[in-house]
């Protein structure tokens, strides 16, 4: 029985090619989203779920509230986590981890700039299940100067020799490699190549402050622990020892202390939500988002079901060209169940092929997919058994939720009517199902479109916003406190060199600064002394010197900026105007001339206000500036005006080593840093690309199936009307019209959810666009063109076609 | 075989309502060939239709060998079908997909007869009706008149007590249209019950009775043997 249903259905799949190919071909793109999206999930909710007490450990963070909001720290000081575990038994153990960022490390000739080194305590490696390969787990990090690093990591300093026991200098330091691990897994929220003991950082040992960030702690608890009764019990901490050190700070009463941090509040966050749902600035990777987790999974469940749909309406459109077959076997003693589990076969049999199809699809795109996701996703992932078995039950799935409505159809024919021929030859039936399912296709497409448009209209204009500066032709050269005290006739040289038009030395670049920085210090404006908690602000310092509103073509819009003229500059800034906004002053002239006091009782005079620019992504709004003579310095930004920059770059690196730098000679570019601020828009906007197109290539496809089959029974109706004297355009608008009105109910259908949506997804942003009639309009119109293009090639095919040939064949 | 009393059947649309049967009684023997004439429109068709357990009447009794079947419900009715009753239809109604060979064999998939037994049997019955060189084709590579062999083979390959024929030689020239009266006769004279709708008083006259129907009533029988 079994091989006579597949028999014949193979056999129909032959024959129908048109049907055979948009269904396999339809099914096959859906199902390679699906287990691309599916791979990526799975490995989005995989993080931190390896150690062997992932569900364990927490989290030690810090959340302030102040005027402005709460402020979420992931990190505590450098006393909480030992002071926590020893007053709570429920804590077994308590680790540490900081980042170690920019640091040179040598081995003999070798030198490295390493970002992705860190302090940890001597447990932490094995709190987190991650093995060493040589060295020994519990003593490797005990001793002060004692490294632990990837094999990665030794591979690139010690090449094929043996790494352990070899010393490595760090700054003025000398490490002693004590183990090897293979590398930190890919699904952690932090990525270190290197983890130096915290022995090593002398105020990790002798720090016992309480009231600071800047150390990672998470805490191990007995299996028994609730971390939210845990959680509540760390007021009391606050009050022994936040409180007191407070007061001994500022120098106020315990009364006053114990006020000050009333909103300070210690909390846990399980590790395996870290990856998900913690999105503080402070993160020590770039985290994700649960929400990507949801629209995601929303896109590949939606253009499965396209595929699905694609399906359900051919079959059923179909249906004629199986009627006599249902006939038959009813009258040969088959019954409805058996029919519809022959028809659920053959459509689980069609997902069969659709799935090989997908396999090798996923095979080619696998590594654009990584590229697109920044995902490192082993084809190895869809070939364990727990995948094979998800494919599996997939295809059952996917097969029976399109097949179940027309194998319900299907057997349902009335044996007398179909043997007698007369379904063959009635009308199309208009199903009010298919016309539906159409408008839902189509729907889902044109949102996409839409969706598309707005991501990169979005993207458009944050990219193209004036700035407040120039960052072309800018090359901002790293690393120049190598220089030492040649930092200044460094610069004197290269401003000798006629392509170059300026040069400045600073400590800040105004595209993505460092993320520690961007929350600012707090300050207030000296007529506000009386009343400073209210009238604080937070303002981001600019150590800059005399060049850099120059060098980078910022505008002084009131006073004057730094000069060597004037004695006073060393205590003077220039704010920007989001300072003198937020300090209360009602125009830059007013601000001019002012005293601001910064929280180290510092005073400033105000000398000049510059305007506004962007020196962090348009997603924030752009906050106060106080920029003021360099005290620090490390970055050397170059105007340039050269059609050679590689000869000019060639120039400078030579002049850079003839000053034998402790650094290596490094460089970017500001208007490539600025393009790697809206790298996530970008990628959100070719996955909507991706997406849009191929739910739009599913629905087209799909309709050019129902065309084909509609077209095909209406042959003889065409010939009548043809003969009747019908001309060939008359008869496209009839083949033409009810298509074209689906796809127009469900572009206005597709309106008012996509202006919902894509105007909360701009609400993300400070500076945004607005949403324009003719975005809508031009999805529309596109949606609308190329459901014509699918209808009309077979249509004007048999609006053309010679009327005798159809009737003849009757 | 076959006793009906009183039987009706009225087809309803929204405006209109057809007598297609009307209170007809009707008894075919064992062994019988027996062949309905009428005009177009009689109810001909309707009658084979509910002697063939594919509709079932609106009243009126229906005893197929010795139990009564007029209330029998879809599964029961498609059971009883596939072990007792054969089919012949005008337009053969073979499927394009299958051959020869698996449009025969089908019947016996639903009687659930094993694959060996079921090569045996078609090959048998192929070789009865002379279509054994063709096991291998698809109908559409075949005469009209070879079809109508094949779906003759495929009505009796399940060995059923009552073969049911629809204008079985309508869509045949008269040479293939003889050939398969002939098989049908041979059918008969081996004991199976046969019940032929017809136009031709050609073809009737190979019957032993012919039963003619007017507005859903019989108006006369004529005993042939």
């Amino acid at each position: 029985m079994f091989r006579n249903y597949f028999r014949i259905a193979l056999r129909n799949l032959r024959k129908n090619k048109i049907f055979s190919f948009i269904n396999v071909f339809g099914l096959a793109v859906g199902l390679t989203c699906c287990m691309l999206i599916a791979a990526f999930l799975f490995d989005e909710l995989s993080y931190d779920k390896y150690p062997e007490h992932a569900n364990q450990i927490y989290r030690l963070g810090l959340q302030v509230t102040q005027n402005a909001g709460i402020a979420d720290y992931p990190d505590v000081d450098v006393a909480v986590g030992a002071g926590v575990k020893n007053t709570y038994p429920e804590v077994l153990a308590s680790t540490r981890i900081n980042g170690w960022n920019d640091v040179f490390i040598h081995y003999q000739e070798k030198q490295f700039k390493e970002q992705h080194i860190a302090f940890c305590d001597s447990n932490f490696l094995q709190l987190f299940s991650i093995p060493l390969i040589e060295g020994d787990d519990k003593t490797a990090l005990v001793a002060p100067n004692s490294i632990v690093i990837s094999k990665a990591f030794a591979k690139k300093y010690f090449g094929d020799e043996k790494a352990l026991g070899k010393a490595l200098t760090i700054g003025r330091g000398t490490f002693k490699v004590t183990g090897i691990i293979d590398k930190v897994p890919d699904n952690t929220h932090f990525h270190y190549d290197a983890f130096v003991s915290m022995t090593s950082n002398n105020y990790a040992v002798t720090g016992h402050t309480w009231s600071n960030i800047g150390f990672y702690t998470y805490l191990l608890l007995n299996k028994e622990a609730d971390p939210k009764k845990l959680e509540a019990k760390f007021p009391e901490l606050i009050s022994k020892y936040v409180v007191p050190e407070g007061a001994r700070d500022m120098g106020i009463s315990l009364a006053e202390a114990q006020k000050g941090v009333g909103s300070w509040h210690f909390y846990l966050m399980p590790i395996t939500d870290i990856h998900l749902h913690s999105n503080t600035k402070y993160e020590l990777d770039a985290n994700s988002d649960i929400q990507y987790v949801y629209i995601f999974g929303a896109l590949a469940v939606f253009i499965l079901l396209l595929a699905c749909v694609n399906f359900t309406n051919l079959s059923t459109a179909s249906s004629a060209k199986r009627s006599r077959e249902v006939g038959i076997r009813k009258v040969l003693g088959s019954v409805k169940d058996q029919l519809i589990f022959q028809f659920l076969t053959e459509s689980v049999l069609l997902t069969c092929c659709a799935m090989l199809f997908a396999l090798l699809f996923v095979y080619l795109l696998l590594p654009s997919f990584n590229h697109l996701s920044g995902k490192n996703i082993s084809i190895l992932f869809f070939l364990n058994y727990k995948a094979i078995i998800a494919a599996v039950g997939l295809i059952f799935f996917v097969g029976i939720l399109a097949g179940i409505y027309p194998a319900f159809f299907l057997s349902s024919f009335q044996t007398i009517s179909v043997l007698k021929g007369a379904s063959s030859n009635t009308p199309a039936k208009r199903s009010r199902l298919r016309s539906g399912l159409v408008v839902f296709q189509f729907m889902i497409s044109t949102a996409l479109m839409i969706a598309t448009i707005v991501v990169y209209q979005q993207l458009h204009f944050m990219q193209n916003k004036k700035l407040g500066y120039d960052k072309e032709q800018v090359l901002v050269l790293q690393d120049t406190y190598g220089l030492d005290s040649n930092q200044y006739s460094f610069k004197q040289k290269l401003l000798s060199d006629s392509r170059v038009i300026n040069a400045t030395i600073s400590r800040d670049v105004p595209v993505g600064r460092a993320e520690g920085n961007m929350d600012g210090s707090e300050v207030y404006a000296k007529e506000n002394k009386s009343n400073e908690s209210a009238s604080e602000i937070h303002a981001n310092y600019f150590h800059v010197d005399l060049d850099y509103i120059s060098t980078l073509g910022m505008k002084i819009i009131a006073g004057r900026n730094f000069s060597k003229d004037f004695h006073g500059d060393s205590t003077a800034v220039v704010i920007n105007e989001a300072a003198v906004r937020d300090l209360g002053w009602k125009d830059n002239k007013t601000a001019l001339d002012k005293t601001i006091i910064s929280s180290g009782q510092h005073q400033y005079n105000v000398i000049g206000v510059v305007q506004d620019f962007n020196y962090a992504s348009v997603k924030q709004k752009i906050a106060p500036v106080m920029m003021m003579l360099g005290r620090s310095s490390g970055t050397i930004m170059v105007k340039m005006k050269t059609a050679d920059i590689p000869g000019f770059l060639a120039d400078t690196k030579k002049e850079w080593n003839s000053y034998n730098a402790r650094t290596p000679f490094s460089y970017y570019f500001l208007d490539d840093k600025f393009a790697l601020l809206y790298k996530a828009e970008e990628k959100t906007g070719q996955i909507f690309t991706m997406f849009a197109g191929i739910a739009l290539l599913i629905a087209s496809l799909g309709l050019f199936g129902l065309v084909a089959f509609t077209t095909e029974q209406r042959t003889k109706e065409i010939g009548i009307r043809k003969v009747l004297g019908a001309s060939i355009n008359q008869v496209l608008v009839l083949l033409t019209k009810e298509f074209l009105l689906l796809v127009c109910v469900a572009f206005i259908i597709s309106i008012p959810v996509t202006w919902w949506a894509m105007h909360n997804w701009l609400n993300n942003f400070a500076y945004r666009i607005n949403i324009s009639w003719w975005i809508f309009l031009v999805a529309g119109l596109l949606a609308m063109l190329i459901a014509l293009m699918a209808i009309s090639f077979l249509a004007i095919k048999a609006a053309v076609a010679n009327p005798v040939n159809s009737l003849r064949t009757e | 075989m076959i006793k009906i009393t009183e039987l009706e059947k009225i087809y309803r649309t929204e405006e209109v309502e057809t007598i297609a049967l009307n209170k007809l009684s009707i008894e075919v023997k064992d062994g019988e060939f027996v062949a309905v004439m009428g005009p177009s429109g009689c109810g001909k068709s309707t009658l084979l239709n509910i002697l063939g357990l594919l509709d079932d009447p609106d009243k009126g009794s229906f005893i197929f060998n010795q139990i009564e079947v007029a209330d029998f419900n879809e599964r029961r009715r498609a059971d009883l079908r596939k072990h007792n009753i054969g089919f012949v239809f005008q337009s053969f109604n073979l499927i394009d997909e299958l051959t020869v060979f698996e449009n025969v064999e089908l019947p016996l998939i639903y009687t659930g007869v094993k694959s060996a037994d079921r090569k045996k049997r078609v090959e048998e019955v192929l070789d009865k009706v002379q279509i054994m060189h063709r096991r291998n084709h698809y109908p559409q590579q075949l005469s009209g008149g070879q079809q109508q062999r094949v779906a003759v083979a495929r009505a009796v390959v399940n060995k059923p007590k009552l073969i049911l024929a629809d204008e079985p030689t309508g869509n045949l020239d008269s040479h293939n249209g003889n050939d398969v009266m002939q098989l049908l006769t041979e059918l008969n004279e081996q004991g199976t019950t046969i019940v032929m709708v017809t136009h031709s008083e050609h073809d009737a006259g190979y019957s032993h009775r012919i039963i003619r129907m007017l507005d859903g009533q019989t108006v006369t029988e004529n005993i042939l043997v």
